[in-house]
């Protein structure tokens, strides 16, 4: 009797496991259904925001000198061809403002600038020589920055389109984070200790790349008070 | 599912939405992008010497739609295609100009309507992981959600994606497209 009432107890047991396993893997199974849509419906929009401004930019070539259009064609296939994040800082080198000097004191003379973008000494030739080192285009920003500051016309005629570069480098950013904070979230145990939450808070936090994105971090997950002064990461042209 | 861990999705959640929310609306300002650099090709002294003064009246009243489509005054991204479409193909001088700008609306357009739709989907997964929490996930239950994933997409590229994360779906018979596909 007592071995029939054991065995009864194992079924049980045995019961309860494989539905809660079965449960645990329904779950499991929609996160990982939701996570791979989710990066592919952000995959698809970043698309879309690259070609929209490589339309912009073919459109620019009615109004662009053949140089200018050349140089910013050549920034944007390198800045957003391969998606290597870490080196998209904003860190510039003494010799990128030597170049900037330089530059603005030939436009200041009124010297031609097509050389310092077209020949093979040219800043950019070194970047397609270095293209692993991605702080050289650090280079070609200052240089459309300099274009920009000194020539009004110039500046109304860049804007619109550095500044759909500009949304596409943050929009990425910002989806970026989201894939990331999901995947850590499906990926968190059923039933996580409070250290497991921290640390996946804390690593989110961090990830946060504009004053904006972080005060919105902090008000719906950190629940404190957010930082401020927080300098925008990525792709910043001053207009 | 632990009470923290749940906090800590539906927290996520709100603030996914209001990132999402962000990039819509400065999604909105590429058409004004858009309409600029159309304006700055009207203003360029060489390339409207080069223009008939007919393409040039032409493009000043695309101009003028793109710029009520910014400011939403009831006129929309397919209506400006759709005219651009057949301006292209009424005007030669016109078709080179118009396809950038109707390639870009229609990217504009389209990355608008997948960003709306991915936070439908993301309260949608949210809600339905209360429910697989309970019951098993069967395959029919899992076609029965890809049916309830379909109905929140207005663009074939997303129904493409679900398909592809979700077998046996049936496949798509008419298109039911919100954006001109030419």
């Amino acid at each position: 009797m007592l071995l029939l009432i054991l065995c009864e107890d194992c079924d049980f047991m045995a019961e309860a496991k494989k539905k809660n396993e079965q449960e645990y893997y329904a779950l499991e199974e929609w996160d990982q259904i939701f996570l791979g849509i989710t990066k592919d419906m952000y995959q698809e929009v970043c698309n879309c925001a690259r070609e929209n401004v490589l339309q912009i930019l073919e459109l620019s070539k009615n109004f662009l000198a053949k140089d200018t259009h050349k140089s910013l064609k050549e920034f944007h296939d390198l800045y957003f061809g391969s998606g290597n994040n870490a080196l998209k800082t904003e860190t510039y080198n003494d010799d990128v403002s030597n170049f900037v000097e330089h530059l603005q004191k030939k436009m200041k003379e009124g010297e031609d600038l097509s050389n310092d973008f077209s020949n093979d000494s040219s800043p950019l030739k070194a970047l397609e020589l270095s293209e692993k080192d991605r702080l050289h285009l650090s280079q070609i920003q200052k240089q459309m920055e300099s274009l920009i500051t000194l020539d009004k016309s110039l500046k109304e005629k860049m804007s619109p389109i550095l500044a759909s570069m500009q949304f596409e480098d943050m929009m990425r950013q910002r989806l970026e984070h989201l894939e990331r904070g999901y995947e850590l979230a499906c990926n968190l145990e059923a039933d996580p200790g409070a250290d497991a939450i921290e640390a996946i808070v804390s690593e989110l936090s961090e990830l946060c790349s504009s004053q904006t994105e972080t005060t919105e971090f902090y008000e719906e997950v950190k629940k404190e008070e957010p930082p401020t002064g927080i300098k925008p990461q990525g792709l910043v042209f001053k207009f | 599912m632990s009470a923290k861990k749940n906090e800590f999705l539906q927290n996520f959640n709100r603030f996914g939405k209001r990132s999402i929310q962000w990039s819509i609306d400065e999604s909105e300002n590429e058409i004004k992008h858009i309409t600029d650099t159309l304006k700055a090709v009207m203003d360029d002294v060489d390339r409207r010497s080069k223009m008939s003064k007919e393409t040039y009246q032409l493009l000043g009243n695309v101009k003028e739609r793109m710029k009520e489509v910014f400011e939403q005054r009831q006129v929309s991204i397919q209506q400006v295609v759709k005219e651009l479409t057949d301006l292209g193909s009424d005007h030669r001088e016109m078709s080179e100009l118009a396809c950038p700008l109707i390639y870009s609306l229609q990217f504009q357009d389209r990355m608008r309507q997948i960003l709306e739709n991915s936070t439908k989907i993301a309260a949608y997964w949210l809600e339905k992981r209360k429910v697989f929490e309970k019951a098993p996930l069967t395959h029919e239950k899992i076609l029965e959600v890809g049916e309830d994933l379909l109905n929140l997409t207005t663009c074939q590229e997303e129904r493409t994606i679900i398909r592809k994360h979700i077998k046996g779906l049936p496949e798509e018979n008419t298109p039911t497209e919100n954006t001109i596909v030419f």
